[in-house]
C-alpha cells in the first residue's frame, strides 16, 4: 500500500515541521560493576574473567537456571553421559561440537525429552544465553529440559558490549536471549515453570581455551 | 454482548466494584505485587539515570520519526522482510488477508500484542475462517473466557486460581482442584499441538531497530519465540512509534522495560528477529512480514505536548500504581489500553469524543509519572485532554466549571496543593456531580466517607 506509506510520511513530516529535533543522548549509561563501555569511542577494560563468570552464574541462578562449570572436555563429556541417563531421548543443536554429543537415542526436537544446544555467546550483566538460529530454534525451545553449552570466553560482561560487537557481524535470521526457564504467573498470579519453552535450563560453561577444532 | 467502549466506563467500573469484588481484589493484590517488584528492581540500579536516558532516546527518535522509519524500512527489506504500511486497522487486515490467501493459512498462533488488540485482529481472522489461538497463557485464559485483556502485561490479572480451575476443568478436563502446575501442564500440551500445526505466527513488536531492521520481542513464557519460529510464515504488526535508532540502545530498553513491568533484570526470552530463515539454518519461517501501523499515531504526533504519550513502551507500571485502575482492572475502560496510559492514548488515537470519559479516570495523584520508565508526564497530559474536553463542550457545565478551576490550579504546584485541601471541604454531593467517577460510585454505593488527609500525602506515606 504505497499510497498509505506516502500519506503516513506526509502526516509525520507535517507533525514535525515546527518541532526542533531532539538530540540523541549517547549510549545507555548502564551502571553495573560489569558495565564495559560508557561511550562508543572509549570502552573501558573488561573486568576480570572470574568476575564476569560470577555475575553470569549469579544472574542465571537467580532466574531459576542451573549453572555448571567444566574445566576440560572429558569432564563435560562425562557429566553429559551421566546426565542423559535420566532421559529417554535427546535432540542436539546443529552447532554443538561433535565431542559434546552423547550417543543416546537421538530424536526430532518436538518429541525429545532433552535438548542440548550451543549458545553463540552469553551476557553476564543480565544472565542471558544468546541462542543463534543456525543452531536450530526448535531444539532450543521444544524439549522440556535444555542443556546449553557456552564457552567461558564468549561471555560478554554487558548487554551493551554484546550488542556493539554483534553490530559488526552478519546476523542470523533470529537470536534468542534465554535468561532462565520458561515461566508464567498468569494462573492466579502463582509462578509456574515450563509453560511453553524449557522448564529446566542448565548452562554448561566450557572453561578452557577454545580449540578451533572442537567447535 | 455489545462491543466494549470507553463511553460505558462509569457504569462498567461501578458494576465491577459492586458486583465483582473478587475481580477488584485480584487486581489489587496483583498490581501491588507488580509494583513492589518494580520498586525493588528500580532501587537496584540508577533508575533515574536510566529513565532520563530512555526518555531522551525516544524523544529523539520521535522527533526524527520519518528518517528512522525510512532507515528501518530499508534494512528490513535488505534483510528479506516484506514491509507493509497500514494507515488503520482495515489496511492492516487487508495485508493479513493477502498473506492468508497466498499461503492457504488454516491455523494461526498468536503472541501477545497490544496493537493487535487495538485493531481487533482476532475477530477478523476468525471471519476469514482461520483458527487463531492466543498462546500467552494469560491471553489463552481470556480467549477461552471470551474476554479482552485486563492489563497490558498481565491480561488475566482479574482472574483468580479458582476461576482458572473452573475454566480448565470445563475446557481441558483437568480436575476441579488441579494445582497451578497441573493446569499449566494441560495448557502446555494443548498449545503445543497448536504451535506444531499452525501455518502462520502473528506477533507484535516491542522495539524496531532502525540501524539494522531488527525486531525485538520480550516475554517470559517462550510462546513468542515459538510463534515466530515454528510456523512457515510470521507476520508482525508494529506501531510506527516503536522505533529506536541503534541496536545498542536495546541494552537499555530491554533491561528497563523488564524492571518496570515485572521487576526482572530482563525478560526471560528476548527474540531479535532479522528476517526469514537463512540457507544455513535448520528451521524458522520462510517468510517474514512487518506491517507498520499508524492507526492515529501520526495524528497524535502532531498534537502539542500530547505526542509525548507515543514514548510509551507498554510496561504497565502506571497501571499497577494507579489507585483508580486498581479498583476495577482494565475491562471498565472499554478499550485495549487501560489505566493512566489508556487515559492519554485513547483521546489521541480514538479521538477525544470517542475516548470520553477516560481522561477523567484519574485522581491526578502523580504516581504514574513517578514510575514511568520513559518519563511521560501523564497527569499533565490528562489535564490537557480534560481542558480540551471542556473547551469542546464534551463535559457537563458543572463539570466544566470544576475542571477549569481544577485545571488552572493543577498547573501551579502551590495552588494545586491548596485546592486539593479545598476540594476535601466541598460537599461530596457536589463533588460527585463534578467528578463522574464519584457519581458512578455514589449511585451504587451511597456517599463516600471523606478522608481526613490529602490523598497525595497518604500516598507518600505508603497507603495500601
Ligand atoms: S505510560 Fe509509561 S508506565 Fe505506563 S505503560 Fe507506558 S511506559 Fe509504562
Amino acid at each position: 500500500m504505497s499510497g498509505s506509506r506516502e500519506r503516513i510520511f506526509r502526516r509525520i513530516k507535517l507533525a514535525l515541521k515546527d518541532r526542533p529535533p531532539a538530540d540523541y543522548p549517547g549510549s545507555f549509561p548502564g551502571e553495573s560493576p560489569l558495565e564495559c563501555g560508557k561511550s562508543r569511542q572509549e570502552p573501558n577494560e573488561d573486568p576480570p574473567r572470574t568476575e564476569i563468570m560470577d555475575r553470569f552464574r549469579g544472574m542465571m541462578e537467580a532466574a531459576g537456571a542451573e549453572v555448571l562449570v567444566f574445566e576440560g572436555i572429558e569432564e563435560a563429556g562425562a557429566w553429559l553421559d551421566d546426565f542423559t541417563q535420566g532421559f529417554g531421548s535427546v535432540a542436539y543443536g546443529r552447532t554443538v561440537p561433535e565431542v559434546l554429543r552423547i550417543a543416546s537415542e537421538k530424536r526430532e526436537p518436538s518429541n525429545a525429552e532433552l535438548g542440548v544446544s550451543m549458545a553463540r555467546c552469553a551476557v553476564a550483566e543480565t544472565g542471558s544465553l544468546v541462542m543463534d538460529a543456525r543452531d536450530g530454534r526448535r531444539n532450543q525451545l521444544l524439549p522440556p529440559t535444555q542443556v546449553v553449552w557456552v564457552w567461558s570466553e564468549a561471555i560478554h560482561a554487558s548487554a551493551l558490549k554484546f550488542l556493539r560487537e554483534l553490530d559488526t557481524e552478519p546476523m542470523p535470521s533470529a537470536l534468542g536471549l534465554h535468561s532462565g526457564p520458561s515461566k508464567s504467573a498468569d494462573i492466579g498470579q502463582i509462578m509456574v515453570r515450563g509453560i511453553h519453552g524449557p522448564g529446566r535450563l542448565i548452562a554448561g560453561i566450557l572453561d578452557w581455551p577454545q580449540d578451533p577444532g572442537s567447535g | 454482548m455489545a462491543d466494549p467502549t470507553p463511553r460505558n466506563y462509569l457504569t462498567e467500573s461501578a458494576s465491577i466494584i459492586r458486583n465483582h469484588p473478587e475481580m477488584s481484589q485480584s487486581v489489587q493484590e496483583s498490581s501491588r505485587s507488580f509494583d513492589q517488584r518494580r520498586a525493588d528492581a528500580y532501587d537496584q540500579v540508577d533508575s533515574q539515570a536510566w529513565r532520563t536516558w530512555a526518555k531522551a532516546v525516544k524523544t529523539h527518535t520521535l522527533s526524527n520519526l520519518d528518517r528512522y522509519l525510512e532507515e528501518a524500512e530499508a534494512h528490513l527489506i535488505q534483510n528479506g522482510v516484506h514491509v507493509h504500511w497500514a494507515e488503520d486497522g482495515q489496511e492492516a487486515f487487508t495485508v493479513l488477508e493477502s498473506v492468508v490467501a497466498a499461503h492457504g493459512v488454516k491455523r494461526a498462533v498468536k503472541a501477545k500484542s497490544m496493537l493487535t488488540e487495538e485493531l481487533g485482529l482476532n475477530r477478523f481472522l476468525e471471519g476469514l475462517g482461520v483458527g487463531i489461538r492466543e498462546t500467552d497463557l494469560g491471553e489463552y485464559i481470556i480467549q477461552l473466557l471470551g474476554e479482552g485483556p485486563s492489563h497490558i502485561v498481565a491480561p488475566a490479572i482479574h482472574r483468580s486460581l479458582t476461576d482458572c480451575q473452573a475454566l480448565f476443568h470445563r475446557e481441558l478436563g483437568t480436575p476441579l482442584d488441579a494445582d497451578p502446575d497441573q493446569l499449566a501442564a494441560a495448557a502446555r500440551a494443548a498449545l503445543r499441538e497448536e504451535f506444531l500445526s499452525a501455518d502462520l505466527g502473528v506477533s507484535g513488536g516491542n522495539f524496531l531497530v532502525a540501524e539494522t531492521g531488527t525486531l525485538a520481542l520480550v516475554e517470559n513464557e517462550g510462546n513468542i519465540r515459538l510463534s515466530t519460529s515454528l510456523p512457515r510464515v510470521h507476520v508482525a504488526f508494529v506501531g510506527i512509534e516503536k522505533l529506536i535508532p541503534r541496536l545498542e540502545d536495546l541494552s537499555g530498553f530491554l533491561q528497563l522495560v523488564a524492571r518496570a513491568a515485572t521487576g526482572q533484570p530482563i525478560g526471560t526470552f528476548v527474540s531479535l528477529i532479522q528476517g526469514p530463515r537463512k540457507a544455513d539454518e535448520p528451521d524458522g519461517p520462510e517468510e517474514v512480514h512487518v506491517v507498520l501501523v499508524d492507526n492515529g499515531r501520526s495524528r497524535l504526533l502532531a498534537e502539542e505536548a500530547a505526542w509525548e504519550a507515543l514514548r510509551c513502551i507498554r510496561c504497565g507500571a502506571c497501571l499497577n500504581v494507579c489507585p483508580v485502575f486498581r479498583q476495577t482492572g482494565g475491562h471498565a475502560y472499554g478499550w485495549a489500553y487501560s489505566g493512566p496510559i489508556g487515559a492519554i492514548l485513547a483521546p489521541g488515537l480514538l479521538g477525544l469524543e470517542a475516548a470520553m470519559p477516560l481522561p477523567y479516570a484519574s485522581t491526578l495523584c502523580g504516581a504514574c509519572a513517578d514510575v514511568c520508565p520513559v518519563e511521560i508526564p501523564i497527569p499533565d497530559l490528562i489535564l490537557l485532554w480534560r481542558e480540551r474536553a471542556v473547551r469542546d463542550g464534551l463535559v457537563p457545565r458543572a463539570e466544566r466549571f470544576a475542571m477549569r478551576v481544577f485545571g488552572q490550579a493543577a498547573k501551579r504546584p502551590g495552588l494545586f496543593s491548596a485546592s486539593g485541601g479545598l476540594l476535601r471541604k466541598v460537599p461530596l454531593d457536589f463533588g460527585s456531580k463534578a467528578l463522574p467517577v464519584l457519581s458512578a460510585w455514589t449511585e451504587t454505593r451511597g456517599s463516600l466517607p471523606r478522608s481526613p488527609r490529602l490523598f497525595r500525602d497518604l500516598w507518600k506515606d505508603g497507603i495500601k
